[in-house]
Formats: C-alpha cells, sequence, structure tokens
C-alpha cells in the first residue's frame, strides 16, 4: 500500500471512528453521513489534502458542519485547502485550512434576515464611472461587455439591509493583490491561482462585510474561522497561519531573561554593550543601577 | 579527484580518530574499520555528487532546540553567550561551532557545543566523562579558534509542540486509531508529555493553546539540574594528532581516487 492511500485510509478511519461520527450526527443529523462522504471525495481528490493531519481536516470539516455550508468545491461555500507549514525543527506538514468561499458569505448573510440584497461583482474597464471612498461608487453595468478581451479592472461588494442601511465597497485588481499577497501564504498557489475571480470577489465581500455589515453570530464565526488551521471547532481555537510571519525573536527574548534573571552586576554584564540590543538599553541600565543598591 | 586540500568536518572526526581494534595494526598504524567506512563514504559523496543525509527525530530536535539550549545555557549558568554562525576553515578542517563566549569567535574565550537530549534517559546525569567522540569535535572547533576551552553541554530543552503532537499522532495510529477519549491512548500521550516537557510553563509559553492530556502537572525539572557540561582544553599535541590523521586519510582518499602519495603512506 502506497503511503498517501495508507494516508488516505487513516483520515478514512479518523471519519470513520463512532466519536467522530457522533459529532457530525450531533451537528448535522441524518444528513451527516452524507456530509462525512462529501469530505472524503475531496481529501481523495487531492493529495496535499491525503497527506495532511487529520485532526484539522476534521476540525476544517465540522466548522463547515457548524456553519451549516456543504464542502463541495463546485458549489463554492466552503473550502478544505491543504497547507504546507514549516514546522519550527524545520521539517514540513500538512495542515488543513478552513475556507470561506464568497457563496457561503452570501449564504450566511441571507440566512441572518437583515439583508434585502447582497452582491458582488467583477467591474470591468469602462463601467467605474465615479469614485469616492467616503460616499460611494458609482458603476455603468448598462453598456454589456461584449469584448473577449475586455479587462477587469477591479471588484466591487454590495449590501442593503432590511432598514435600509446601503453600502457598497470597491477595490482594484492591484489593491486585492497586494492584499492577497499580505494575508495569504497560499496567494501563490492554490485557490488565488486556480480561482482568482473567487478569490477576489471574496476579498472584497468579506472586507465590506467585517467593516459595514451587521455581522450575525455565524458571520462573526465565519470572519474569525476563515483561513485559519481549526485547533478545536467548539472552543474556536484557532492559528492563523495566514498571519504568523512574524518570526520569533530568540535574541531578544534571550536578553529580556538574562537582564531580569541576572542575580548579581558579574552575570548582568557579560552581556556586553555591543550585543545589547537597543530597546534593551534603559532595562539593562535600570537593572544595573538595582543590581549596585 | 583530488583529496589533498580535503578538509573534514569536526562533527565528523571521531569517526577519524577511532584506533583499529587490534594491538598489531594499531602499531602498524592502520586505518580502523571506522575510519574505512567513513572514508568510502566521502569518496563515494564526491564521486557521485550525492550527500549521505540522515535525519532522526532526535537530530531534528537537536537542530530545532539550538536557540532553546542557548537560552538555557545563558539563565542556567548566567553567562551571556553569542550564537555562532560562521562556518569556520582552516588548512585542515572545517566546523560551525554554537557559541561563544567573548567578542568574536576567533580567538574567543570559550566555545560551546550543544547537543539536545531526547529525554532525561538519554541525558548524562551520572556520566563523569566526555564521550570521546565529542572530545575530538572540541579538538576541532579549539584547532578552528584559537580558543583555550571548549565545551559540550547537554541539554534538556523542552520539545516542540509540534514533536509532541507527533509523538501522540504515532501512538494513536500504533494503537489502532481509537477514540481520541480512550483510556489507554490518553495515558500514553501522558508519559510523552512527561518525557519531552521539562518546564510546563515554558512550554505553554511558546505554545499557548496547547492541549494537554496530563490533568496536574508536577513534572517540571529545575533548570541548572538541565545542563550539564564537559570541558576539553586546549592541548596543542591533541591538535597534532588531529592534523597527522588528517594527512593519513586524505592520503587513503587519493589512494582510493588512484593517486599515490607513497610519502605519506605509513608502512
Amino acid at each position: 500500500m502506497s503511503t498517501e492511500v495508507q494516508k488516505q485510509f487513516s483520515i478514512k478511519s479518523y471519519f470513520g471512528s463512532d466519536s467522530v461520527k457522533r459529532k457530525f450526527e450531533e451537528m448535522l443529523g441524518k444528513r451527516a453521513s452524507g456530509f462525512i462522504t462529501s469530505v472524503l471525495q475531496i481529501v481523495a481528490q487531492n493529495k496535499l489534502l491525503t497527506n495532511a493531519d487529520p485532526n484539522s481536516v476534521y476540525q476544517a470539516a465540522a466548522v463547515a458542519a457548524t456553519l451549516d455550508l456543504p464542502l463541495n468545491n463546485n458549489l463554492g461555500f466552503a473550502y478544505i485547502v491543504p497547507y504546507n507549514t514549516r514546522n519550527a525543527d524545520g521539517t514540513f506538514s500538512q495542515v488543513a485550512q478552513f475556507q470561506m468561499g464568497y457563496k457561503g458569505f452570501i449564504q450566511l448573510a441571507q440566512r441572518s434576515g437583515q439583508f434585502k440584497t447582497i452582491s458582488a461583482a467583477p467591474i470591468y474597464e469602462g463601467q467605474l464611472v465615479k469614485q469616492n471612498p467616503l460616499t460611494g461608487f458609482e458603476f455603468d453595468f448598462e453598456t454589456p461587455i461584449v469584448a473577449k478581451d475586455a479587462k477587469v479592472i477591479g471588484y466591487a461588494a454590495y449590501f442593503e439591509l432590511i432598514n435600509g442601511f446601503q453600502k457598497t465597497l470597491y477595490m482594484t485588481v492591484e489593491n486585492i493583490k497586494k492584499h492577497g499577497g499580505k494575508y495569504s501564504k497560499t496567494f501563490n498557489n492554490g485557490l488565488w491561482q486556480n480561482d482568482f475571480e473567487a478569490m477576489a470577489t471574496k476579498t472584497v465581500l468579506k472586507l465590506l462585510l467585517s467593516k459595514f455589515a451587521p455581522l450575525s453570530v455565524e458571520m462573526q464565526q465565519a470572519t474569525i474561522l476563515d483561513q485559519a488551521v481549526i485547533n478545536n471547532a467548539e472552543t474556536m481555537d484557532v492559528s492563523y497561519i495566514d498571519n504568523t510571519e512574524e518570526e520569533k525573536d530568540e535574541v531578544l527574548e534571550r536578553q529580556v531573561m538574562h537582564i531580569n534573571e541576572a542575580k548579581d552586576l558579574k552575570t548582568l554584564q557579560t552581556l556586553k554593550a555591543k550585543d545589547l540590543r537597543p530597546e534593551l538599553i534603559d532595562l539593562f541600565n535600570q537593572r544595573e543601577v538595582e543590581l549596585k543598591g | 579527484m583530488d583529496f589533498s586540500n580535503y578538509k573534514f568536518r569536526c562533527s565528523s572526526l571521531y569517526k577519524l580518530m577511532t584506533e583499529p581494534k587490534t594491538k598489531e595494526a594499531k602499531e602498524r598504524g592502520d586505518l580502523s574499520q571506522t575510519t574505512i567506512s567513513y572514508l568510502q563514504e566521502i569518496f563515494l559523496e564526491e564521486k557521485y555528487k550525492r550527500r549521505n543525509e540522515f535525519s532522526s527525530k532526535y537530530i531534528e530536535k537537536g537542530l530545532a532546540q539550538e536557540e532553546q539550549a542557548i537560552t538555557l545555557y545563558t539563565r542556567a549558568k548566567g553567562v551571556y553567550l553569542q550564537k555562532n554562525t560562521t562556518r569556520l576553515y582552516n588548512e585542515f578542517l572545517t566546523g560551525e561551532p554554537d557559541a561563544f563566549i567573548g567578542d568574536q569567535i576567533q580567538g574567543c574565550e570559550k566555545g560551546i557545543d550543544f547537543k539536545c537530549s531526547w529525554s532525561i534517559f538519554t541525558f548524562p546525569f551520572y556520566e563523569t566523562e566526555l564521550d570521546p567522540q565529542y572530545k575530538w569535535q572540541n579538538t576541532g572547533y579549539l584547532a578552528l579558534t584559537g580558543a583555550g576551552e571548549w565545551e559540550t553541554s547537554y541539554c534538556l530543552v523542552n520539545a516542540t509542540a509540534n514533536l509532541v503532537l507527533n509523538e501522540k499522532k504515532a501512538i494513536w495510529y500504533k494503537l489502532g486509531c481509537p477514540d481520541e477519549d480512550s483510556e489507554e491512548y490518553i495515558k500514553k500521550c501522558i508519559e510523552v508529555e512527561k518525557n519531552l516537557i521539562f518546564n510546563r510553563a515554558d512550554f505553554r509559553k511558546e505554545d499557548p493553546g496547547f492541549d494537554f492530556h496530563c490533568p496536574v502537572w508536577e513534572f517540571d525539572i529545575p533548570l541548572e539540574e538541565r545542563v550539564k557540561s564537559f570541558a576539553t582544553i586546549r592541548s596543542e599535541e591533541e591538535i597534532e594528532i588531529v592534523y597527522n590523521k588528517v594527512k593519513r586519510c586524505r592520503a587513503y582518499l587519493n589512494e582510493m581516487a588512484g593517486i599515490k602519495e607513497p610519502q605519506l603512506i605509513e608502512a
């Protein structure tokens, strides 16, 4: 049996265990077995997901189940996406990340009962008539786009609430790419490359909703859990692999500990001035005074 | 292929310095079987331009925990260490030592090489002498830097959360993918945590969301008991022995490559 088949088998065993089945039944009732089958199908179709930690696949699937969003790549409501993560020890491992699709956000907005209209669309060259980030944007959708090579210049999202409040957000393609490159480590592969339109539409819609819309509990959950590796779906314990670019500054931490824990001047001064981080000079001087006293 | 200037890694010096088993072979100046096997490996690597990479969870832990080991040493011994990031070379050797005390690595006061033990059972609590293989590594660093003393410091540092999880995952598969609340699985996970975590507060700081199986933690090992150091003092005589062995091994490699250097081959 190849390793991949073995791993897929392991994920299958994981989802076949009684405790996992029970949890999905609690969330979805009779639809649980169909949902589990759809998860296993997604895993079987994706080599990287086959290698992912089964628990991360389970947690991502559990989030989709909690939000009652089907996991089907063709529907585009929500996705389970593999992510190759570099561990602290330099090795690599695969984890599954939960990702909302823009249709998922629309679905949740509709369910909240507060939205009269919600939509998002690509904007072609010539369609943007007026833009004012404060008062809003104006588009001309009357002129049909006929040219096959018509250029998409940006994406817009719009909603109107039952109470009449309405808001539009427009982002240029350049701004969306900049946003994706900054906040998504999977920008150079996966959905961003395979289906840019879907990711761009989602980005502008998610930003519009998170900034201006009244968020239902489900919508808040979706915003928090989108693009996260779910450690525990029930407690909303998540890791944002997409946003953890800053590496730990071991030297700075070591110097802080050394200064704070030095019991005498001799020990403290083994940290030489030339090696001391500038931001710690005050802390060092203060500790020196304390130890002299 | 000419090995006349081949520089040997300090971390592999023990393979060069191993003596043959019999007295006669020693007297003849033969190379030991360990040395010959190592030289054959080098020869293959050079001939076919491939590296014999070896990795294991133990080695991975050592590499991953180097920074933590430096911090642990700094805290336990009250001496601020400099991490070395430079690969050093001389006529015979090459090496990248871990850390040093002083302004710069060349001519430093003292150097330190870290060995991160996997668990308390591989930590040399009762050893009184340094393992000879590390003595030769230290001799190499002394030769490269001009330092007066080189220490091998064994450290017990927490495993990363990822390593702990990998161990737990391995157990889970081994037990046939049981329910997560299976008594046997939980018991084994607690053992993993006890074996790989030596200070729970520090571990929590690194990974605040880690889900511990162990409900009550009373297994921290005091800081000062988690570092054990063995010093190698500079000896010009031993450095000379290393250099002579390097010359001997270069000649052997050249023999393998078909380049004869009879003046270096001992009778």
